[in-house]
């Protein structure tokens, strides 16, 4: 459960990682710290990237530490399925009034 | 939304989650290396994917990319996006608004029925009390009434508005929030190839060897757009990119040179380029003989004058010049002209709101076209200039439909006879319907509501309590004008707002766009909006049929039917009217049958309705070739791609001014902007976006992870300027101007780094609203307002 009493909401996520093949081993070093993470079949250009992730948070946070890994010309995200998400509540930002 | 207590939801920990979580897990996979491989598609109609949900096409709901979105949809709700790897624009990529699309629906806080204000707060209705408020209030004084839309208006939408106003109401006061983005890139277009949108297209960035950037940011407003270009590094392939801006961004990371101007410099710069072209030989005279006239003069028309004069009028914007006036050394404005001289190196020009906000927009988009056409880098795969779009349909519906104060559909303008006789013929109301004079633009239409000369509006799709300039000076009597606002999300203009109508939003809608490069692009709705919210087309076609029955003579057509009279395949009217009716029928099908006509007229021939539900967008023209294949088209004015062309031109530019078939280079001066700093207000002010948000952010920011990754607006300040003021991150700072104020967090060294003496705010914070601040100072063409540059103090609080 979360810290609110709900129960979990677990984003999956798929993300190309940009990188040569020469700096695939380094990336995929960076890689096997992160939890959640499934990497497949790599080509020259990059390495394609599965995550689960236990909360929305943790998914950004993931987006944000796969950009700055060591080798990683960009992570872009590819595809995002919310179904948990989307039967939760979502939070709304607050934006008063000036 | 809330969960529905009485349906039993699994435990997180029970195996039946585990599986279905491994499952969704190995299909995210096999979708990322698809898009590595480029293999897998889904196909544009809706089906059932491996996954248990059913994928469907989409263009995407934010910018003016027109990325294509394939949305998953589970048990009637939106559950998974991915990039559509069919869509030739982006290739299965997706930047991280355009995944977040769905989520962007089911914010808690989504209108779900018709509110009125009743002594002072906004209190729920039924659609029968607001359709006959707004009626009413109509019926009262119809030429007092306008309506304000939007780029993100579908196609439909758009059409409806405008033959509701025009061809109805003959109350020409419609204009759309793309007054405020794009609109000098269609008059720059317009005066430059007599013709709105632009010749080129996205394959130009494939091929380029250089790409510049006037004062764009597109690693952040159109990330796919950047990893087209960027990707191709990592391909092997050399790809130069020079940014030229007031502020390092992203975009200035990837790039090889930056070269850091002088707000409003771009002008001298484009004009230091050509006259350092033409002093050095090194032009394409065959080229721009062949295909251009010169023409000089600071308005629209101008005075023919010859090469020779040009030339000797050029002699003012020398280095020194553009150095005094552009902030560029001379070495770096000759690594432009070299860019420029070498005859085999292809160049694309990119450019949105950093050059097309500007006192000068107009005459900035001709001189950038100017060192294209000099250059002979233009109508050849790679080369072109070309401007971005910021929103999804600017293009298809405000630029395509006509939806501005000027306009009629398929480029007509209402100051033409012939033209409106056109249009009359086409709706089928009586000769002498539309009104002739212009309506207002964007800035005129809220000064006009300001001063009471207008008593009401209708905005939809946009937010203008937040987006407009100088809001104390335009907005802050809406609350005593009859408002009606038809919006998903409460933002700051339905807080102004007498009514307020409750929308359905991208797939809880057909729909049609049409993007930056000429894409027309369509979908089909996939679930149902929330509550009682409907579609925007309906809204505006139940109070035409109100206005029908309380006898207002412009809702009849000639044979004295209602205006939006159609039948069914069989012949039988549909009274689309009535929502139950406009429910089971496909009125996108029907509206936009009826205006494609239009777009025959002045040669945009969007493709028949069905064709562009089996495609992933086709880019106008359209016309069917002798195979009998509806053929889109690439580069436009190009021979062999647009069939308009004239056999033998090589490019013809067919609706040139001159009717030569040439295009225009202007002689256009560097002119300062209306307000720099001074010793009170010392620092310049530019304004603008941020990846995570879009425009206002009314849709975005309920989207908790983009919410979370950008929270609250912030000043960015140069690290010079910071420490000479003692402000750290952080740090509260008030920034004042002649119009407003407002205190923002300071951000150093953060995502980018304005220029020394400059500061930049975004303006997606409806609770930081830095157009309080922002100058009322617009193009005397295109109309657009200039958010790029006012003076303002900064001090720390």
């Amino acid at each position: 459960m979360s810290p609110a009493g709900r129960p979990l909401v677990m984003p999956v996520s798929a993300y190309v990682i940009r990188c040569t093949a020469e700096d695939q081993p380094r990336v995929r070093a960076g890689l096997a710290g992160l939890p959640g993470v499934e990497i497949g079949e790599a080509t020259p250009t990059g390495l394609p990237l599965a995550a689960d992730t236990p909360t929305n948070r943790a998914a950004a946070d993931l987006g944000e530490r796969l950009q700055q890994l060591p080798g990683v010309k960009a992570a872009v995200l590819v595809y995002h399925n919310f179904e948990d998400v989307a039967d939760d509540p979502v939070e709304v930002p607050s934006a008063p009034q000036t | 939304m809330i969960r529905s207590k009485s349906r039993p939801r699994p435990k997180p920990d029970v195996p039946m989650q585990t599986n279905r979580r491994d499952f969704l897990k190995q299909a995210a996979l096999a979708a990322a290396s698809s898009v590595l491989a480029g293999t897998m598609v889904r196909p544009a109609h809706a089906a059932e994917g491996a996954d248990g949900l059913v994928w469907q096409k989409a263009p995407c709901r934010f910018c003016g990319t027109g990325c294509g979105v394939m949305v998953g949809v589970k048990n009637g709700r939106v559950v998974a996006v991915q990039g559509d790897l069919e869509s030739p624009v982006n290739r299965g990529l997706l930047c991280v608004k355009g995944y977040h699309a769905g989520v962007a629906l089911y914010g808690k806080d989504r209108l779900t029925t018709p509110l009125i204000r009743k002594d002072g707060k906004l209190t729920p209705a039924s659609w029968e009390e607001a359709i006959e408020a707004i009626a009413q209030h109509i019926f009262k004084d119809p030429p007092k009434f306008a309506f304000y839309g939007s780029g993100q208006w579908t196609i439909p939408e758009g059409y409806t508005v405008m033959k509701f106003m025009k061809g109805g109401l003959g109350n020409n006061h419609v204009d759309p929030n793309a007054r405020l983005c794009m609109a000098s890139a269609v008059v720059g277009m317009v005066t430059t190839y007599g013709v709105d949108e632009p010749s080129g297209c996205y394959d130009d960035l494939d091929t380029a060897d250089t790409v510049i950037l006037w004062g764009n940011n597109p690693a952040e407003m159109h990330p796919v757009l950047w990893s087209r270009i960027v990707d191709r590094r990592l391909k092997g392939q050399k790809v130069e990119i020079i940014d030229m801006g007031t502020r390092r961004t992203r975009s200035t990371e990837e790039a090889d040179h930056y070269l850091e101007f002088i707000p409003q410099g771009d002008l001298a710069i484009a004009n230091g380029i050509c006259h350092a072209l033409v002093k050095s030989g090194k032009l394409d005279r065959d080229w721009f003989t062949k295909h251009c006239n010169f023409r000089k003069g600071g308005d629209a028309d101008g005075e023919a004058m010859t090469f020779e004069d040009y030339a000797k009028w050029l002699e003012t914007y020398t280095p020194e010049f553009v150095q005094k006036f552009g902030g560029l050394r001379p070495a770096q404005l000759q690594l432009l002209v070299d860019r420029f001289a070498d005859p085999n190196r292809k160049i694309v020009s990119l450019w949105c709101m950093g050059m097309n906000q500007h006192t000068r927009g107009t005459w900035i988009n001709n001189l950038v076209y100017n060192v294209h056409f000099l250059s002979g880098k233009f109508g050849k795969p790679g080369s072109t200039a070309f401007s971005l779009t910021g929103q999804p349909s600017a293009c298809g519906t405000c630029r395509e439909v006509g939806t501005l104060g000027h306009a009629l559909p398929g480029g007509r303008i209402v100051a033409n006879e012939e033209h409106r006789k056109q249009c009359e013929e086409l709706w089928n109301v009586p000769a002498g319907r539309l009104n002739p004079k212009p309506g207002h633009h964007a800035v005129a239409l809220f000064d006009a509501l300001q001063k009471g000369e207008l008593t009401g509006a209708w905005v939809q799709v946009t937010n203008p309590a937040q987006s407009m300039p100088n809001l104390n000076g335009l907005t802050s009597k809406l609350n005593e004008r009859f408002l009606v606002v038809s919006d998903v999300y409460p933002t700051v203009t339905t807080d102004q707002a007498a009514v307020v109508l409750p929308s359905a939003m991208w797939v809880e809608k057909n729909g049609m766009f049409g993007n930056s490069e000429r894409r027309t692009q369509q979908w089909f709705k996939m679930v149902e909006p929330p509550g009682h919210a409907r579609d925007d087309v309906w809204q505006v076609i139940a109070v035409a049929r109100r206005l029908f029955e309380l006898g207002h003579p412009g809702m009849k057509n000639k044979d004295g039917g209602f205006l939006f009279s159609f039948k069914d395949a069989e012949g039988r009217p549909v009274e689309i009217w009535k929502w139950d009716v406009f429910k089971a029928t496909n009125v996108d099908k029907l509206l936009f049958d009826e205006y494609r006509p239009f777009t025959l007229m002045k040669k945009y021939a969007l493709a028949p309705y069905d064709e562009l539900v089996k495609s992933r967008g086709m880019r106008w023209p359209v016309v069917k070739n002798p195979e009998g294949v509806w053929k889109e088209t690439a580069r436009r004015f190009v021979e062999g791609e647009d069939p308009y062309v004239k056999p033998g031109s090589g490019v013809d530019f067919y609706w040139g001014k001159l009717k030569d078939g040439k295009a225009l280079i202007w002689a256009r001066p560097y002119e300062a902007p209306p307000e720099v700093p001074d010793e009170k207000f010392p620092f310049w002010l530019c304004t603008g976006r941020v990846l995570e948000h879009w425009h206002t952010g009314t849709m975005t920011r309920r989207v908790p992870q983009l919410h979370r990754a950008m929270p609250r607006a912030y000043v960015e300040l140069n690290p010079g300027d910071a420490a000479r003021l003692n402000i750290a991150t952080g740090d509260k700072v008030k920034i004042t101007s002649r119009r407003g104020e407002l205190v923002l967090p300071a951000w150093i060294n953060g995502r980018s780094t304005p220029a020394r003496g400059a500061v930049f705010v975004p303006f997606f914070a409806e609770e930081s609203l830095i157009n309080l601040v922002t100058l009322e100072a617009h193009c005397p063409l295109s109309k657009e307002p200039d958010y790029k540059k006012c003076a303002v103090a900064v001090a720390k609080v």
